[in-house]
């Protein structure tokens, strides 16, 4: 795939992020893309939203995968079929758990922006992408540095919101 | 049931070789070390003890590193320590501990070839003597596991993994959830991510459909949400796990702030333990206490084929 169409995807994951930047979630999007008989289709799109579920494992990435599962089942198709060729495109490297998760649900590759060195699963802090499992999962094919500034700049307007020495006026309440 | 600690408790103790003399006037001992110190400070070597005494009565004084330049240079101890040196013997080289020691078992194997200073922690210490819960708490422990692994055999009835999973706060038993596996249904839906599910729903959030019959969820107090003191995710919770996790639910347990999670079975794949240790990630912002191998038999024979 091009580099174009890297950042066509990436635009889009990042304009989710924005939004969940504006809902007071930290600002985490991606989409993913199903390739079907030529065509390039969004089945799924997601944002963090831990606050909003209380459950601290809805990531962008587990909505979205939650999404392309209900396409499929929607539009008649298996959901591991589907699911086995869609790219993800997300703004910041997936953690631990999402890393784990992409690769359990068998999806074939991840696109993201810029590392996520306290939480990353895609080598920044282990490598569950490829490490060697024992079942016969295959390797998360992995894409970095795409709009990785974008990502950055929205992630430290997030913490700068939140920064607990911030004047109390200017301090975004924390749910 | 073990502690699941940082490999670094465990790792043998590594050496290096070191330059010693005896020595030959044990009225002049503190006099050398004093010189020793000042000539040979030793930064990275703070946990060794300058002097050893052998079983014979020998003092030895630890001089410093062995390198390649004072390996080869005869006139060195007389060079650096002039007047001393006439009570000291000629060099010979031992092997002394490289790194500090962390278990008391690194400190009892590096003290045997050099004394070493040891600042035990005692939490440590006792979680890695398996001598850490009372029989009290061992029931409770027990009590909790036990309804896992109902949850597990429930789970395999219904043709799902035979996993269970309880979460419960220890300052409230009462308030409690117990779940199963469901990844015939989601490939996501583990024993783990299901009952974070279920403390979400407990707390009014949660988003998994399922059949409302096929799990407990207790009626906890949900504080209002300006209380700041209400449930936050699993903050404090303990969870009960019949199989260890993979690597996404001992991650889910991370971002859900978990304080302990106890597992039963190993898991070739398994995150806290087994295949790696998120639990003691030091990057992570969060770390919980595992203990493994609890009811390990009975959770392991959920996945026999005759037993079910």
């Amino acid at each position: 795939m091009s580099h174009e169409d890297h950042l066509r995807w990436m635009k889009e994951a990042l304009r989710l992020a924005d939004e969940a930047f504006k809902v007071g979630e930290v600002p985490v999007g991606c989409i993913l893309v199903y390739s079907h008989n030529g065509q390039e289709i969004i089945v799924g799109q997601g944002r963090n939203e831990v606050t909003e579920t209380k459950n601290a494992t809805r990531h962008a990435e587990m909505i979205a995968i939650d999404q392309a599962m209900g396409w499929a089942e929607k539009n008649m198709f298996k959901s591991a079929s589907v699911l086995e060729k869609c790219k993800l495109y997300v703004t910041v490297e997936p953690c631990i758990m999402c890393a784990s998760a992409l690769r359990q649900a068998r999806i074939s590759a991840v696109v993201y922006g810029c590392a996520n060195e306290r939480f990353g699963g895609c080598g920044s802090v282990l490598c569950v992408s490829s490490d060697v499992l024992d079942s016969e999962l295959a390797p998360l094919q992995c894409v970095s540095g795409i709009l990785a500034e974008e990502a950055i700049a929205l992630l430290k307007n997030f913490y700068k919101c939140e920064n607990p020495n911030a004047p109390a006026e200017k301090r975004k309440i924390k749910a | 049931m073990n502690a699941v600690l940082h490999d670094d408790y465990y790792r043998p103790v590594q050496t290096e070789a070191a330059l010693i003399c005896n020595i030959l006037n044990k009225k002049k001992t503190s006099d050398i070390v004093r010189d020793v110190r000042t000539a040979f400070p030793m930064p990275h070597w703070k946990h060794l003890k300058r002097i050893k005494a052998s079983k014979d009565g020998t003092l030895s004084a630890l001089i410093c590193p062995l390198n390649d330049s004072i390996a080869n240079d005869d006139s060195f101890i007389h060079t650096h320590l002039e007047s001393l040196a006439p009570f000291l013997s000629s060099p010979s080289v031992a092997q002394v501990p490289k790194e500090n020691p962390l278990s008391r078992q690194q400190y009892e194997a590096g003290n045997r070839m050099w004394p070493i200073s040891f600042h035990e922690d005692k939490r440590i210490t006792r979680l890695m003597s398996n001598d850490f819960f009372s029989s009290e708490e061992l029931v409770n422990h027990t009590q909790n596991m036990q309804l896992a692994l109902e949850a597990g055999k429930q789970a395999k009835l219904k043709g799902e993994m035979p996993i269970g999973c309880v979460i419960v706060d220890p300052n409230d038993p009462n308030c409690k959830v117990i779940g199963h596996d469901l990844r015939s249904r989601h490939p996501l839906w583990h024993a783990a991510m299901v009952a974070v599910d279920l403390v979400a729903r407990q707390q009014g959030g949660g988003v998994y459909q399922y059949n409302e019959k096929d799990f407990f969820v207790s009626k906890c107090e949900v504080l209002s949400e300006k209380d700041k003191t209400g449930p936050y995710l699993c903050t404090g919770y303990d969870v009960y796990l019949t199989q260890e996790p993979c690597s996404m639910c001992a991650m889910a347990l991370v971002h859900s702030r978990t304080n302990r999670v106890f597992w039963g079975s190993p898991s070739t794949q398994g995150a806290l333990g087994s295949r790696y240790k998120i639990h003691v990630e030091r990057s992570l912002n969060h770390h919980y206490e595992v203990y493994s191998g609890l009811l390990a038999h009975q959770c392991l024979a959920l996945f026999d084929k005759e037993n079910g």
